[in-house]
């Protein structure tokens, strides 16, 4: 593994300098043994420009000139040569000077990615030589897809990986969950690593204010800051062999981004500039006006009643009474009917001469939504990064930054939004004398005078530092601060709210700091045939955050209501100051033996100050291997269209401590508006549980790795085994204990396994023309395997031992009473019951099974490449409150049917079945195929190139989720996205896009 | 090679002793937003703001309108189209009912800050006595108020006496009668260990009296009617809280007739804005229902200060709806605060009232009724020689009129006469007998499945 990561550092180090380089280049000398090389590519057999000769006795390094030539001069002895090549496979050679004839070097390319370097937890590797479960996307995947938050670009390309865009705004959170739901209520975001310096993946706005409730844009993802275009690649780790070095916090996995480095070469400059537009991809099939009426109408017939104009009335009944009875509203054209558009602009300077390289680059993104109002969001980056390596690369410091800033602009009817696409379809927003109609308690016209303003600020500095004695020896000291601030502002002035409402200002802050130094040795054991490479680390990290929320309200002037001053009164207030530390120190060991057989240990101590004294510190640890048996000379004789085949075992344990601070102390805190006779007050912060623990996820994988013809093909498949013992959560509590949960370890095992496979090939792999195919699939099960005294515990109505953990329990449907011509539902009994039973099992929402699929072409300056994304899934209806008929909101078209059937009940206006909307009539197969990217790409010809005196010109095209398949006959807005209000989280639905742009390169 | 295995291991021996031995390197300072228990307790005045916080949750609860409560009985309609609000206004409430949940769950966390307290106080070692005592007496009184509608709304609760978690959190429902227990002998012993007078400004925290005249609302549910008119004639004969203030006065705050109220922070209550309408042209979110107007008598002085009406015009025909105007602030009123009023002078002339009706003392109670018609204004004054049962009826006519819209009195004196299937049979399309109690919140028994539906959800 030090080997390839000499390789990479001096290949990054001699690349591209033909210039400078062939100045060292010693004039040819008589008295020594002059002779006349070529670097050719193994494949084209034409020559290489560029690559660097290094004689490793001396360090001398020369390159080859335009012809692939170059011109060796040594006295006579006996040389050990490298070459290196960006993109090719490094050349190691022995000669003995002087040579009688010309010397030819092969190299081979690189285009066979198990060679490729692996980005692993502290280190690096290759795809060939890894020993555990580990999923990439590069540059090339995230530049095909126009995605404001790079998460997105993770849809359906990795298996295991389940990312699900459950809000489609600028700036929205993207779910990520990887290898099930180890996790029944605590934190189960992964752990974000930038450059080796964790990133906090929680959100800036989640629970501790209570804005996000009253945001239709919900949590902000904290994603959302990095710039797509900056990113090298992002790396999934999955396994305990990839994930226990991060020990207490790989438990949910771990995202590794790596940003792009700068490289050596002339400055460049690089441009791309796009723009787009996008609407809702996908609308559900609602009741038009006629339709929505005829049922309502069928309801009172039913009954026996007349529909009253009378509001005191119970059979009170305004849309067949006094609402316009020929046009309706299409209201979910209505709230999420705009076109937004969005512009992105991008310019980057990277360059550098000889061991130093820089690169420069800043990014200006707006865009609004499809969202009815005013609405814009605005993001701007700049990204610079320094790296030097000495001369004899005993240094090699890299320094990089990255700032950001945030501003995100919205109209805000977020009282209205959860139900807003099913109000009745003759639902008049205003009255005839002009004012707002607020009789379904909400009115989008009206909220749409809310704002909300928010604005967020990122700071991320990393520098890293190696000093390498030796070339087998490294030390490094890994420094990172990052600073994120965030600030929102909620406005409801008199007109956004209900009539007579008193305005009033939300206005939250939060922020964090958090520092990090990581210092770590490396060495490299050469033994005859095989090698040990050590690491050892330690990491102290230090976090504080402090937010603040002010609600206040009656401002006699609505112009200034961001002036907190002008607020007559104050209504709450909360302030938190919250540190956190961690320190963990963590080994490493890798036998490498023949380069076929490899061992991997792992081993970290974690503490952290989120547990109480004597729970602070925690255990974990791995062990991996691979074997590959391609080398293997009897297969290599015999099965010579097999040209890899690795197996790969791991086993090990991580940890979780994503929960609140001081959560083990008894503490009184006020309650917001603290005062009671002028007086603070004061109340219990949490019922306090001094004695909750690490829990630990022990993770097991099986894996076999298969590459034919020439790794044309290759395939893999994994078989993980997640056992999570002990998760921390916040345990739910019956309120009679005061409070409705408290966080303690959960006395149960969850067991999530899983099938993963992945297929890639290169079907053409032609100069000019190029084929290649992608294919994932992961088939996951969750279950909770065991649970102490599982009969007494809050959860024993909300799970079942054996059963899934994300369970949808409900009513069950018996069809409809003969004589009575009401729905029936079972009783616990399973008979049909005046008191049906709440808790069958209906489903679960772990999908069976999802996966992606994806072909790129390419013919000369053209490329072309499709990626769709599928899931098989089931999903509770949304939206409904009792079964159609009864009440003034709309329905699914597909309700029509359902009444027309003898199977279900004739509507009725007063019946009132309110069990309808949690029973197995609610549940619907929303499995669905998404076409989540298509692009087209047009490199400009050489000719014009040298015209422009340019050195690359692009011009593309790209479309976002264009296309979705799935059965539209489901109570569900999309079948991706969540419910659109589901407490603390607003979702808008996913966004079909469709982007042009053009990248120039001078 | 050597000193190379030498270096790795040092510098390893080195990280694991730093980091392992070293505890500090994951420990926090203390919070500055949070202050921890024992400290709480070793202070008078940082425990007094405890005490206040468990009077700040309780002015939070979502009884202090009891809106939902007015909806529920006979008293108040709701206009617009929220569907957990509906559920009130048809007297049918379903498991998952969302404001059933805070109802239920704002007065367990009373009771949990209460036992607390009372926890707390005990094992300080820093408080003086007298102030352990008055600081648990007023914690005993609050307890007693959440039990008290607890178990008559919900019929059958778990009684919670200490902050064990463990144990709560499976914790059995107990006889109703086990709880009225709990709560009289909470009150007992609030009454004997309170003063007379009131801590700091305003009646914003119980007294000696308040806890006679919560005493005196249990008797009488209890038909201990000679307990009930003791109590209630200790209140009245404090003198404290009499004559009647002017109707318009009633819920200012620092009411003359106030027994206990509970402050608001900026003179108006939460519901206000949405009870009392914007302008006088709109539709008001809650209407009187012609029911109780109609019981008013015309020239009813109470009908005219705590009702008021709005004229409504709808496709050119016009039509008047009254809704409930006792409290008048909608927003910040700094002239005439209002707070909401827990108990009240008049509440003790009526208990006592029915207590001396039961036991056929008509003249004592049509006196008691007497002094309210009196105030109330325009109404003739009832006559001594009616039966016993004429007496009660005017008495529950009275409480009616008297009470309406406040603390879910309507609801809870049907209840507790069993008049609900007559007056709400007839009324809602939708009622049945069942709904005499409220469900327990449909989450509550997910997680504990200790606890037992209500007959008939």
């Amino acid at each position: 593994m030090k080997k390839t990561i000499q390789t990479i550092v001096l290949a990054a180090l001699c690349l591209n300098f033909p210039a400078s380089a062939q100045q060292k280049n010693p004039p040819p000398s008589s008295k020594h043994g002059q002779v006349k090389g070529k670097v050719i590519s193994l494949k084209t057999r034409e020559p290489l420009e560029g690559a660097a000769i290094q004689n490793i006795n001396t360090a001398l390094t020369l390159f080859t000139d335009k012809q692939g030539e170059f011109l060796l001069d040594l006295p006579s002895g006996r040389y050990r040569l490298a070459v290196f090549l960006e993109n090719y496979q490094t050349e190691y050679l022995e000669i003995r000077m002087p040579l009688k004839e010309p010397l030819v070097i092969e190299l081979e390319p690189k285009d066979n990615n198990l060679n490729e370097v692996q980005i692993i937890g502290y280190g690096e590797t290759t795809k060939r030589l890894n020993t555990g479960s580990i999923s990439t996307i590069t540059a090339k995947q995230i530049e095909n897809q126009p995605v404001t938050n790079v998460l997105s670009a993770l849809s359906g390309q990795m298996p295991g990986v389940f990312v699900q865009t459950t809000n489609g705004l600028p700036g929205g959170n993207i779910n990520i969950q990887i290898r099930g739901k180890g996790s029944i209520a605590a934190g189960t975001n992964p752990l974000y690593i930038i450059d080796g310096v964790p990133y906090d993946g929680s959100s800036p706005n989640d629970a501790s204010s209570p804005l996000p409730g009253n945001y239709i844009g919900g949590t902000v993802s904290p994603l959302n800051s990095l710039n797509p275009a900056d990113i090298e690649s992002i790396t999934v780790l999955k396994d305990a062999d990839a994930t226990s070095i991060f020990g207490s916090r790989g438990a949910n996995g771990v995202v590794l981004i790596s940003t792009k480095k700068a490289k050596a070469g002339a400055t460049q400059l690089e441009l791309n500039v796009q723009q787009g537009f996008s609407q809702i991809a996908q609308k559900p099939k609602l009741l038009n006006l006629e339709q929505y009426l005829a049922i309502r109408r069928a309801g009172f017939a039913n009954d026996g009643t007349v529909p009253s104009a009378d509001p005191t009335s119970v059979y009170y009944a305004p849309d067949l009474t006094l609402w316009n009875q020929q046009q309706g509203t299409d209201w979910t054209g209505y709230v999420f009917g705009n076109t937004a558009h969005s512009t992105d602009a991008q310019a980057k300077v990277s360059g550098g001469t000889g061991n130093n390289t820089f690169s420069l680059s800043g990014n200006y993104r707006r865009e609004n939504s499809i969202l009815k109002g005013n609405n814009l969001f605005e993001r701007g980056n700049l990204f610079s990064q320094f790296r030097h390596i000495s001369q004899g690369q005993k240094w090699n410091i890299s320094l990089s930054n990255q700032i950001n800033h945030q501003s995100n602009t919205m109209a805000n009817p977020v009282s209205s939004f959860g139900s807003s696409y099913l109000l009745a379809p003759n639902y008049p927003l205003q009255l005839p004398d002009g004012s707002f109609n607020w009789y379904a308690g909400s009115n989008i016209l009206a909220e749409l005078n809310a704002t909300s303003k928010m604005k967020t600020d990122n700071l991320v500095t990393n520098l890293n530092l190696a000093y390498r004695p030796l070339p087998s020896l490294a030390f490094k000291i890994n420094t990172g601060y990052t600073k994120t601030s965030y600030n929102q502002c909620l406005i409801f002035p008199a007109i956004a709210l209900a009539p007579g409402s008193i305005n009033y200002a939300q206005y939250g802050t939060n922020s964090f700091e958090s520092v990090l130094i990581e210092p770590q040795v490396d060495y490299l054991l050469k033994l005859r045939a095989s090698s040990i490479s050590f690491l050892a680390g330690a990491t102290y990290q230090y976090r504080s955050s402090q937010n603040q929320f002010i609600q206040a309200s009656n401002f006699s002037l609505e112009s200034v209501m961001e002036d907190l001053g002008s607020a007559a009164t104050i209504d709450s207030r909360t302030s938190a100051f919250l540190p956190y530390k961690y320190a963990s120190v963590f080994g490493r060991v890798t036998y490498n033996l023949q380069e076929s057989y490899i061992f991997n240990a792992t081993l970290r101590r974690d503490g952290s100050s989120r547990f109480g004294p004597g729970n602070r510190y925690g255990n974990f640890g791995s062990v991996g291997a691979a074997w590959i048996f391609s080398n293997l000379a009897l297969l290599k004789a015999n099965l010579p269209f097999l040209s890899y085949g690795k197996l790969r075992a791991s086993y090990g344990t991580t940890g979780n401590d994503q929960i609140g601070d001081y959560q083990y102390l008894s503490t009184y805190s006020s309650p917001g508006t603290n005062i009671y006779q002028d007086v603070a007050a004061i109340r219990p912060s949490r019922i306090n549980n001094a004695n909750f623990h690490w829990e630990t996820t022990q993770k097991t994988d099986l894996a076999i790795e298969l590459g034919f013809l020439q790794d044309r093909i290759y395939f893999s498949a994994d078989y993980y085994l997640n056992q999570s013992n002990d998760q921390l959560v916040l345990y739910t509590l019956p309120q009679i204990t005061g409070f409705m949960s408290y966080q303690a370890n959960l006395p149960a095992v969850i067991k999530n396994r899983g099938w993963e496979l992945s297929l890639n090939t290169r079907i053409l792999d032609q100069q000019k023309l190029r084929w290649s195919a992608t294919f994932n699939l992961t088939v996951p099960t969750n279950k909770l395997q065991s649970f102490e005294d599982f009969e007494n515990s809050s959860y024993a109505e909300q799970y079942q031992l054996g059963y899934d953990i994300s369970r949808i329990s409900g009513y069950k449907y018996l069809g409809v009473d003969p004589n009575t011509g009401k729905a029936q539902y079972a009783g616990k009994d399973g008979k049909a019951s005046d008191n049906p039973y709440y808790n069958f099992t209906l489903g679960k929402l772990t999908p069976d099974y999802y996966g992606g699929f994806g072909n790129t072409f390419s013919y000369g300056n053209v490329e072309a490449s499709f990626f769709a994304q599928f899931v098989k899934q089931v999903s509770r209806g949304q939206g409904l409150y009792t079964y159609p008929g009864t009440g003034i909101s709309n329905n699914y078209s597909f309700i029509q049917d359902r009444i027309a059937s003898p199977y279900y009940p004739k509507p009725s206006a007063g019946a009132y079945d309110v069990y309808y909307p949690n029973s197995s009539l609610n549940i619907f197969n929303t499995s669905y195929l998404r076409l989540k990217n298509v692009s087209l790409s047009y490199h400009f010809p050489e000719r014009l190139l040298k015209k422009l005196k340019a050195q690359s010109l692009k011009l593309y095209a790209q479309g976002q989720n264009l296309l979705t398949i799935w059965n539209r006959n489901a109570a569900v807005l999309d079948p991706e996205s969540g419910v659109l209000t589901d407490g603390l989280s607003h979702n808008s639905p996913p966004v079909k896009s469709f982007v042009l742009g053009l990248q120039l390169t001078l | 090679m050597k000193p190379l295995f030498k270096y790795l291991h040092l510098s390893l021996t080195a990280l694991c002793i730093l980091s392992s031995s070293c505890n500090k390197l994951v420990e926090i300072p203390g919070s500055k937003n949070q202050i921890e228990t024992p400290a709480v307790f070793a202070d008078s005045s940082v425990a007094t703001s405890a005490l206040l916080g468990i009077y700040y949750t309780m002015a939070g609860t979502p009884y202090t309108s009891t809106k939902y409560l007015a909806l529920y009985a006979d008293e108040y309609t709701y206009t617009n189209a929220s569907d957990p609000l509906m559920e009130f206004n048809r007297s049918h409430l379903l498991v998952n009912n969302s404001l059933n949940d805070p109802l239920w769950g704002s007065l367990y966390s009373v009771i949990y800050q209460c036992n607390a307290l009372m926890e707390g106080v005990d094992q300080s070692v820093k408080l003086s006595a007298g102030t352990k005592v008055q600081l648990k007496a007023e914690a005993k009184f609050l307890r007693a108020y959440a039990n008290f509608y607890l178990v008559n709304l919900y019929d059958h609760i778990p009684l919670i006496l200490t902050t064990e978690v463990g144990k709560n959190a499976r914790a059995v429902q107990s006889p109703a009668q086990a709880v009225f227990d709990q709560v009289i002998k909470d009150l007992q012993e609030a009454k004997k260990e309170l003063g007379t007078g009131y801590k700091g400004s305003g009646k914003v925290r119980a007294n000696s009296w308040a806890a006679s005249a919560l005493l005196a609302r249990v008797y009488v549910y209890h038909g201990r009617w000679a307990d009930a008119e003791q109590e209630a004639t200790g209140v009245i004969n404090s003198n404290l809280y009499s004559p009647l203030p002017p109707l318009q006065d009633v819920f200012l705050a620092g009411s003359k007739e106030a027994i206990l109220q509970l402050w608001t922070p900026n003179g108006f209550l939460i519901d206000a804005p949405e009870l009392i309408p914007a302008s006088s042209e709109v539709l008001p979110n809650y209407v009187l229902l012609d029911g109780l107007q109609q019981t008013f008598e015309s020239q009813d002085g109470r009908k005219s200060t705590w009702i008021a009406a709005n004229t409504v015009t709808v496709n050119g025909s016009s039509q008047v709806y009254s809704y409930p105007s006792k409290y008048k602030n909608r927003s910040a009123a700094g002239a005439s605060p209002e707070y909401i009023m827990a108990l009240r002078l008049s509440e003790q002339y009526l208990i006592r009232a029915e207590a001396a009706a039961q036991q056929k003392k008509i003249d004592a109670a049509v006196a008691d009724l007497n002094v309210i018609r009196t105030r109330a204004g325009g109404i003739a004054m009832l006559d001594n020689g009616m039966s016993k049962e004429a007496c009660l009826a005017a008495v529950a006519k009275e409480r009616r009129l008297e009470l309406f819209g406040e603390w879910g009195h309507r609801f809870l004196d049907l209840k507790r006469t069993g008049r609900l299937d007559t007056i709400l049979g007839t009324l809602k399309p939708t009622w049945k007998n069942t709904a005499e109690a409220f469900p327990i919140p449909q989450n509550e028994i997910i997680y504990n499945s200790n606890l037992i539906q209500n007959h008939g959800y």
